[in-house]
């Protein structure tokens, strides 16, 4: 290693020239309203001599002859000869051709329109500006065909965000793309640490062109680039904003008094259930009614206390239905008990949350020096009211270029980013387990026990400490070119270096949480005595590159460039744990930090480290005939310290080519045709999820035994071999095609493409069992296969009609993934959710029964049982039997409002076979949908995002009515379940006449045109009727208008007088409106599960963005 | 002449780098540096050391502490079938890899093998052990003896015979044998270790098994061998297989040699706490000041285990409730058993002179008081039940260490009891004491009334329930002298002499304050409270030598694990595990006369036969058993001949398919 260093320093020394002068010539270049030009480029054309504009749009060149090429970004290149000339003045003309766009690509950039591969690319200005949302991977979603952004939450620093480019490759790993800042291999949380507005700009590498990342790039890469000073004065920006957040789609959990009318309905429909024979419900209502928790001596109820009287049964269900506020006495621990019916706890959780964030930069550049200083801060939090929740950014950054001479530059690049997320340590989500009758706090504003069980979501938030994770990267990069056209002409070398430190620490501290009843008698606690976790993680990454770059035309028509390098990455991590977990030092002295270990027992601490290595050789070969016929090769040669000398070292290439039809001859005469290409892309990749680093060393695996022959044992060290090692185990590889098409008509005022794509995991990493005999579990081998397919298409219009400027546009794409191979697989599908175990399915196969409707008689489902459930004999099920058992009364049984199943495979019976194949939870044709337009300052600004198809199977105890029968329930059930009488309301009886029901009002009316089972609280039952049917299948596509902004910049007359070049002020929305098909009230990106009261947000925000 | 030089550099830079790639692992060592120093070889063995104690090897409670055999209570058994996976075949075989890891590594050790001995010594010894723990569960099953590759023939290759096993299972612990330290050499920091006794005395518990197996399982008259091609193990027996009386001979001869070094100090019976010592022998815990037992005796004082699993409730605690999911959840108590300790004068509650007429044993109070049937007994009856009339100290109940009572005032055996007024009084501070007597009663809804609570393993002390930490016996003394015993009397073709008997089992009985064994007791008695598990009733049977030591067995070692391996080796599990089992006495007792005095039931008779009924019944039919309970019917017990041997789980079949099945499965 030492090696390489020193002979990259002595590449950078080598560095040095001199130039010659010749005869000088000025000018003067401006746009089309005369405004200069600050920053163009000036060269004469097929030298390196050049020059660019100074701050008046001023330039001057040694020059006496040939062709001035004057260039900038945004605007048509002219070529003007010099002829002698000594003065010129170039006015630019606006490029609205997108395919001048310069894009990043792997180790280098590419004009867009040489491109042969599946690249997209996007402007930060364009995915972050104005947004609320402070997350970079949040913002991206939607925003770049094929890159599929997920997340769970709104919560800010806890979204559950996972990205992935065109699907999964493998059944191993989430297939996250590899994430490169500046050049700098990183993470999906360093990629969140980021300032939005330091971001020049994110090229997605979606295909096998990705290849050029070797062993990590089988789920591509996304390249992040962070901005640099451009040519001009010193600029100085502000941007800052405010947000606030409003109620989005809300978890649908029910109040009380929806709880107590659901509650009531169901407990009448079990009586009744369970004793058939009494046709006369207002006696039910009484002589047979569970009042389960508010029965005399269960958990609700108690003593009155002014007389004495215990309050049960129907007078307690009249008063918490009524909302009344009562203090009664507990029998038993004689804790007092405060109701107070109509609380909601999701009120009390949660409320608006206003978060703001600022942002500062100074950039410029003169001849040879340019930079972007920026600071940034940014401070969010969540709607959780009762407790801290969200996060903090802080970031700073320092890009430099200087051309310390003619042929030298350096560009350097230095950033510092800190994220402090902090939130509860318990309780996060929860209050949904009961139904809250109670007061939230004490006569004191103590915590109230719920239950007497401990489980108030208000105590662990409040009281239960918190979480605060703290991210903290440290990058600095550097790259030296020397330009050696004088040796070569269109020969450069390079040489870079990068340095990035991220720092994760977690303190975790749990508080012993103490509840109380309402007149502060101390209840139960938990959490108890309390712990305080430091954990401190720490990754280094040294990046050492050096690169050969050749790019040269012959003859006007043959374009060649070559990229030819070497990389050495290391990366070194390691983690320090310590734990104290008896408790404070002394009552009251709080958990704050590990100082107390020292005294206590039961404190715990461990760590680890380990690193890793890669020396790849890269390079990146191409052919433009004419800009016609484009070929591309890009290889890497990756050796990497994770596997045996034998498997070290391994080839990852992709070829493609590109045929642009508009640069024919044959073509021109098509006026409306702006560019046709079409193109193609085969090579592979690598896939690094599975390998471990020390793959090619059996470790040694520690413990303690312990020994001693007294009342202290003494631990001694033990060691053994850990597990086997294999060496037939190398990366997973995938073949990966991709054919596309580009095009764009009208002048490319309307312009896209359309890829297809092709991905096979041939090598994929599965777990192969051998007999217990081995004594060891055998490492996973590349004995599976998997496939994933897919397709993405992009349209934009872009146009201009006076001062009109709009745009609008959109992208879809769509992926499906298949199991191609799995060895010793019995491949037969489990009702549910099937996750990376089928072949020939995707990786999350729904299979359900199918059904067909309920049972409207007793008779219908008698009949049910003697065709499906009865064997011949009559003696008992059919074997493979999944329906209940038959039976005169009870509730699980199948009876008038029980679900039909479908005997799918007409074999006589009901049973797992029935089941069939309802999708997979993957999003399909996830799209994005843009609008925009300026008039004379006024912008606007709308993006929508959203997925297609996908469906969900409802997991968790919200999936069904009554589904946990001890829950809050999911109110989008109410009013919809079949009933084939009406229930009265009983919170008009009066309770001292207990024979009969007086009401007049309905509860609930009959109901039998429904979908939706009677109501139950089995839970056997409920399973029976909604879990794995088809009916609870639910489709989860939705369109999100995920930005809205409208700004306005004030005219320049104006703002100049005050000093600020240019002043907009806007208001923006993330996430404001949607449209979606979830049927049970959760927001569809929520996903499967339900146990959660965290509502969804929707953000206002107001900004300016001020221009010194 | 730039160009050059450039690529020059650029060649360069594409060499000479690949020490860059060889990373090793930087927070643990590798093979590479392993195995090179006789500390690393001790750090090895110490890896071995993988034993049941109050966890199973799958880290669940759920002990082999003869729950379901004839003396701790049975309800049902038998009628499974074949399971997919088993611990109990997984596991041990992932320890035998390290054994054999460490005896290869040790083979190309090139140090003097002198300096790592005791290190090879434990792999021979672990890698018997852990063949054993199969071959008593299984029989016959493969053996490995070396490392294996995924490609290894033995993968998937067939049984060896129980007989090739039980060969390489003595030849191993005879290999360790030598190279172990002895006991009194191990220092104090070391104690716990593998020692010479320790090896011995397990070798002759293998050989005392084995040899009653081939000596008595053949009379079951059920081929468990099998062919060892489509079913069974084998027959295989390899070139000087020992003879029964090869293996009892042998076994005797290292149990000697294990009973002689304990006379001199290395190892004695723990005999600290008066006549409750056995008692307090299994739940000696004593760090940070918890006070294990009433006289203060900690587990320095102990030196009756050969060979235990260590406990300590801050660095190895087994995070299980003794009290609730071991001693009173998991181990019953049954009353056939209870009744079969001998009274003090060595002799059974009921004796017979001639075979036909039934006595009192004189000492023995009969079962018409509460407490009668406790006084005068083998002091291990009431160390493996609680008396009814006696409180106890008691662990905390509540967490947080509130403990209420502790055996604070040395020197006494049980605190002193609270009784409920009369007449009744609701607020009497009685009911809300631990330490209230309450009159037994059969006040429970279809109550069984099948044995006596357990107190083994009931731990006392201020430990907080889950921190429990007494160590477990896996070795100890008082197994060696039955050991010795039993081998003797099964050479002797049912005789053994007054001196091997007080050199042996008589220094059990001793510790039990009962009378020593010897001929002239027994001589001419019949045991008139004979449990017979054929007919399922109490019969006369002549006393014999043999009898006698297979019951100082069941009592000396009742829930330490052994019973079902016992009644397999002497031939009677499926006639001991069978039939129908009879519960304590109902008439002709107490419970027809008492009234109860806890707050629910106050007042009432202690017996209310038309509200509460025994759960099979009472036996009416005149005879020793009139008026005791039917506890478990025949028809819930299952237990057959095919149940020697566990069947082989099916997933392993299906992976290697020469593996055959054990016959009946």
């Amino acid at each position: 290693m030492r090696h390489l260093k020193s002979i990259l320093v002595c590449l950078l020394m080598l560095v040095s020239l001199t130039a010659f002068a010749q005869k000088r010539i000025t000018g003067f270049v401006s746009d089309a309203s005369g405004e200069p030009i600050i920053g163009a480029s000036i060269m004469v054309k097929g030298t390196s001599n050049g020059t660019i504009t100074d701050l008046n749009g001023s330039f001057a060149l040694n020059a006496d002859k040939g062709v001035l090429v004057v260039s900038y970004i945004g605007y048509k290149s002219q070529e003007l000869p010099i002829a002698g000339k000594t003065s010129f003045t170039i006015v630019l003309k606006e490029d609205t051709e997108v395919l001048d766009e310069v894009v990043v690509v792997g180790y280098g950039t590419a004009k867009k329109a040489s491109l042969t591969s599946a690249i997209s690319q996007i402007k930060g200005e364009e995915a972050f500006k104005d947004r609320g949302i402070n997350n970079v991977s949040v913002a991206l979603q939607g925003e770049i065909p094929g890159l599929i952004v997920t997340r769970s939450s709104t919560r800010p620093g806890s979204e559950g965000v996972s990205m992935k480019i065109r699907g999964d490759i493998s059944v191993n790993g989430n297939s996250s793309p590899l994430v490169l800042i500046d050049g700098v291999a990183g993470s999906l949380d360093e990629l969140n640490q980021l300032d939005p507005n330091d971001i020049e700009n994110i090229s997605v590498l979606k295909d096998a062109s990705a290849a050029i990342y070797g062993a990590r790039s089988a789920s591509g890469a996304m390249l992040v680039t962070t901005k640099r000073g451009k040519k001009g004065a010193p600029k100085v920006i502000y941007s800052g904003s405010i947000s606030t957040t409003i109620d989005g789609i809300q978890m649908p959990i029910t109040t009380n008094g929806q709880w107590l009318d659901m509650f009531y309905q169901a407990q009448f429909q079990d009586a009744r259930a369970d004793n058939p024979s009494i046709t006369d419900y207002s006696k039910i209502a009484y002589d047979k009614f569970n009042w389960w928790i508010m029965a005399s001596g269960s958990v609700l109820g108690g003593t009155i206390p002014e007389t004495g009287q215990t309050l049960f049964d129907l007078p307690l269900y009249q008063k918490l239905r009524k909302g009344e506020t009562m203090t009664l006495v507990r029998a038993g621990n004689n804790w007092v008990h405060r109701y107070e019916p109509n609380n909601y706890i999701i009120d009390e959780l949660y409320g608006q949350a206003v978060s703001q964030k600022h942002s500062l930069s100074i950039s410029g550049a003169d001849d040879k020096f340019s930079y972007m200083a920026s600071l940034g801060f940014a401070d969010n939090a969540s709607q959780l009211k009762v407790a801290e929740d969200g996060e903090k950014k802080y970031s700073g950054r320092l890009n430099m270029d200087y051309q310390a001479s003619k042929n030298l530059k350096f560009e350097t690049g230095m950033s510092y980013e800190m994220r402090n997320i902090t939130t509860p340590s318990t309780d996060v989500g929860t209050g949904w387990t009961d139904p809250w009758f109670w007061s939230f706090y004490s006569q004191t504003g103590n915590v109230y026990d719920t239950f007497d069980g401990k489980r108030s979501a208000l105590g662990g938030l409040i009281e239960g400490g918190q979480v605060k994770t703290d991210f903290t990267t440290f990058r600095s990069t550097m790259k030296a070119t020397y330009d050696l056209s004088d040796l070569t002409k269109g020969l450069s070398v390079s040489v870079s270096g990068a340095y990035k430190t991220v720092q994760k620490n977690i303190q975790t501290l749990k508080n012993k949480v103490q509840y109380y009843d309402y007149n502060d008698n101390p209840t139960g606690n938990k959490q108890g005595p309390g712990s305080l976790t430091e954990q401190m993680s720490k990754w280094t990454n040294t990046t050492l590159g050096a690169f050969l770059n050749y790019e040269r035309s012959f003859l006007d028509v043959h374009n060649v460039s070559a990229m030819l390098g070497m990389t050495s990455e290391e990366e070194a991590y390691k983690n320090v744990t310590a734990t104290r977990k008896s408790g404070p030092l002394y009552e009251e002295s709080g958990l704050i930090d590990l100082d107390a270990m020292i005294s206590g027992t039961n404190n715990e601490a461990n760590g680890g480290q380990n690193e890793w290595a890669f020396l790849s050789y890269v390079t990146r070969l191409n052919y433009d005939y004419d800009h016609r016929y484009l070929i591309e090769f890009v290889g890497r040669r990756d050796g990497s310290s994770k596997l045996s000398v034998n498997q070290r070292w391994k080839n990852f290439f992709s070829i493609s080519g590109g045929w642009v039809l508009s640069n024919e001859k044959f073509m021109k005469e098509f006026d409306w045709l702006s560019n046709l290409k079409i193109r193609y892309n085969y090579g592979k990749t690598g896939n690094v999820e599975g390998i471990g680093n020390y793959e090619r060393f059996a470790t040694i695996s520690t413990g303690t035994t312990f020994f001693g022959n007294g009342s202290t044992l003494i631990g001694q060290p033990s060691l053994s071999l850990g597990g086997m090692t294999s060496d037939s185990r190398t990366w997973e590889t995938i073949n990966s095609y991709d054919a596309g098409i580009d095009f764009g008509f009208l002048n490319n005022k309307l312009y896209g493409s359309f890829d297809y794509f092709k991905k096979t995991n041939n090598g994929m990493f599965i777990p192969v069992t051998y007999p217990a005999t081995l004594g060891a579990s055998a490492p996973k081998t590349n004995n599976g296969k998997f496939n994933a397919k897919g397709w993405e298409f992009t349209l934009n219009w872009k146009d201009q009609i006076g001062d009109f400027k709009y745009n609008i546009g959109g992208s879809i794409g769509d992926v499906k993934s298949k199991i191609i191979t799995l060895e010793n697989n019995e491949n037969v599908p489990n009702p549910g959710i099937n996750s990376n175990r089928l072949v020939g399915m995707p990786r999350n196969s729904i299979y359900v029964y199918e059904t067909a409707g309920i049972f409207q008689t007793q008779a219908e489902a008698d009949a049910f049982y003697a065709k499906y459930y009865w064997n011949e004999n009559h003696t008992g099920p059919k074997p493979g039997n999944i329906l209940p058992a038959p039976a005169e009364k009870g509730q699980n049984r199948l009876r008038p409002g029980a679900r039909i199943l479908v005997d799918r495979d007409n074999d006589g019976a009901i049973t797992t076979k029935d089941i069939y194949f309802a999708g997979d939870n993957d999003p399909h044709l996830t799209f994005g949908f843009k609008l925009g337009f300026e008039y004379k300052g006024f912008d606007f600004q709308a993006f929508l995002q959203g997925v297609g198809k996908q469906v969900i199977l409802r997991q968790g105890n919200f999936r069904a009515p009554f589904a946990a029968n001890y829950t809050l329930q999911n109110n989008s059930f109410i009013g919809k379940s079949w009933s084939d009488i009406a229930i009265l309301d009983p919170i008009y009886d009066d309770p001292a006449t207990r024979d009969k029901v007086e009401s007049t009002v309905n509860l609930a009316n009959i109901n039998t045109n429904t979908n939706y089972t009677i109501l139950s609280r089995n839970n056997a039952f409920n399973s029976f009727n909604y879990d794995n049917k088809d009916v609870s299948v639910q489709k989860s596509s939705y369109m999100r208008l995920k930005s809205l902004v409208i700004g306005y910049t004030i005219p320049r007359a104006i703002t100049t007088k005050a000093g600020i070049s240019n002043l907009r002020v806007y208001f923006s929305g993330d996430d404001l409106w949607e449209w979606t098909k979830i049927k049970d009230g959760y927001d569809p990106e929520y996903g499967e599960q339900s146990n959660n009261t965290f509502p969804f947000s929707r953000l206002l925000s107001v900004g300016v963005n001020i221009t010194f | 002449m730039k160009k050059i030089f450039i690529y020059i550099a650029f060649v360069a830079l594409l060499c000479g780098c690949s020490d860059f790639l060889d990373r090793e692992p930087l927070s643990q060592g590798t093979e590479v540096i392993f195995y090179k120093t006789a500390s690393q070889f001790s750090q090895a063995a110490n890896s071995l050391y993988n034993l049941e104690g109050w966890k199973n090897y799958n880290g669940s409670y759920e002990l082999r502490i003869d729950q379901g055999t004839d003396i701790a209570g049975l309800s049902n058994n038998g009628g499974e079938s074949a399971p997919e996976t088993d611990f109990h075949w997984d596991k041990p075989y992932s320890y035998i890899r390290n054994c054999n890891i460490l005896l290869q590594k040790a083979a190309e050790y090139t140090g003097n093998q002198t300096d790592i001995a005791n290190s090879v010594g434990t792999a021979y010894f672990f890698r018997g052990y852990q063949h054993f723990y199969l071959l008593q569960r299984f029989g016959g099953v493969p053996i490995l003896d070396h490392v294996p590759d995924v490609n290894d023939p033995v993968i998937k290759g067939p049984r060896n015979s129980r007989y090739e096993v039980i060969n390489f299972i003595i030849n191993d612990l005879r290999a360790a044998i030598p190279l172990l330290p002895q006991e009194k050499n191990i220092a104090a920091n070391d104690k716990g270790k593998i020692s010479q006794e320790a090896a011995k005395a397990f070798l002759a518990r293998v050989l005392l098994f084995e040899a009653t197996w081939e000596k008595y399982v053949p009379s079951i008259s059920y081929d468990l061998d099998g062919d060892g091609t489509t079913v069974g193990a084998g027959l295989i027996k390899p070139s000087g297989y020992p003879t029964v009386t090869d293996m009892l001979t042998e076994a005797k001869k290292w149990a000697a040699e294990v009973i002689t070094e304990a006379e001199t100090g290395t190892f004695e019976l723990w005999n600290k706490c008066d006549t409750l010592s056995y008692y307090y022998l299994f739940n000696i815990d004593d760090k940070n000041g918890n006070v294990s037992n009433f006289m203060n005796a900690g587990k320095s004082t102990n030196k009756e285990f050969i060979l235990s699993v260590k406990y300590d409730p801050d660095l190895n605690s087994p995070s299980v409730s003794i009290t609730t999911d071991i001693a009173r959840g998991a181990l019953g108590f049954s009353a056939l058993f209870g009744e079969s300790f001998l009274c003090r004068n060595g002799l059974p509650i009921y004796i017979s002179r001639d075979g036909v007429s039934r006595e009192k044993n004189p000492q023995f109070l009969g079962f018409e008081h509460f407490c009668d049937e406790f006084r005068n007994r083998d002091y291990r009856f009431i160390g493996c039940t609680l008396p009814p009339d006696r409180p106890r100290w008691v662990g905390a109940a509540a967490a947080e260490n509130q403990n209420p009572r502790t055996s604070e005032s040395i020197g006494k055996a049980y605190p002193d009891p609270v009784y409920p007024k009369v007449p009744y009084n609701p607020n009497d501070p009685a009911f809300n004491s631990l330490n209230t007597i309450y009159t037994p009663t059969l006040l429970s809804v279809n109550f069984t009334h099948s044995g006596y609570m357990c107190r083994k393993f009931l731990p006392e002390g201020t430990r907080m329930l889950n921190k429990d930490t007494p160590d477990w016996p896996v070795i100890r003394l008082a197994e060696v002298h039955l050991i010795y015993a039993e081998a003797t009397v099964e050479l002797g073709n049912g005789q053994i002499s007054n001196q091997d008997l007080d050199f042996s089992v008589n220094k059990n009985r001793a510790r039990a304050r009962i009378a020593p064994l010897s001929n002239e007791l027994i001589s001419g008695l019949y045991d008139a409270n004979y449990f017979d598990h054929v007919t399922g009733r109490t019969i006369i049977k002549k006393m014999n030598m043999l009898d006698e030591i297979r019951r100082e067995r069941a009592c000396e070692l009742f829930g330490e694990g052994f019973r079902e391996n016992d009644l397999k080796r002497w031939g009677i599990a499926h006639v001991n595990l069978r039939g129908q089992k009879l519960g304590r006495f109902v008439y002709g007792t107490e419970y027809m006369t008492a009234t109860a005095n806890d707050a629910t039931y106050h007042g009432q008779p202690a017996y209310q036969p038309d509200r509460f009924q025994s759960k099979n019944g009472i036996i009416e039919e005149a005879g020793p058993d009139y008026g005791r309970t039917i506890t478990t019917l025949a028809s819930d017990l299952l237990y057959s001949q095919r149940n020697y041997l566990a069947p082989v789980p099916l997933t392993q079949i299906r992976l290697n398919k020469s593996l055959t099945q054990n016959p009946g499965w």
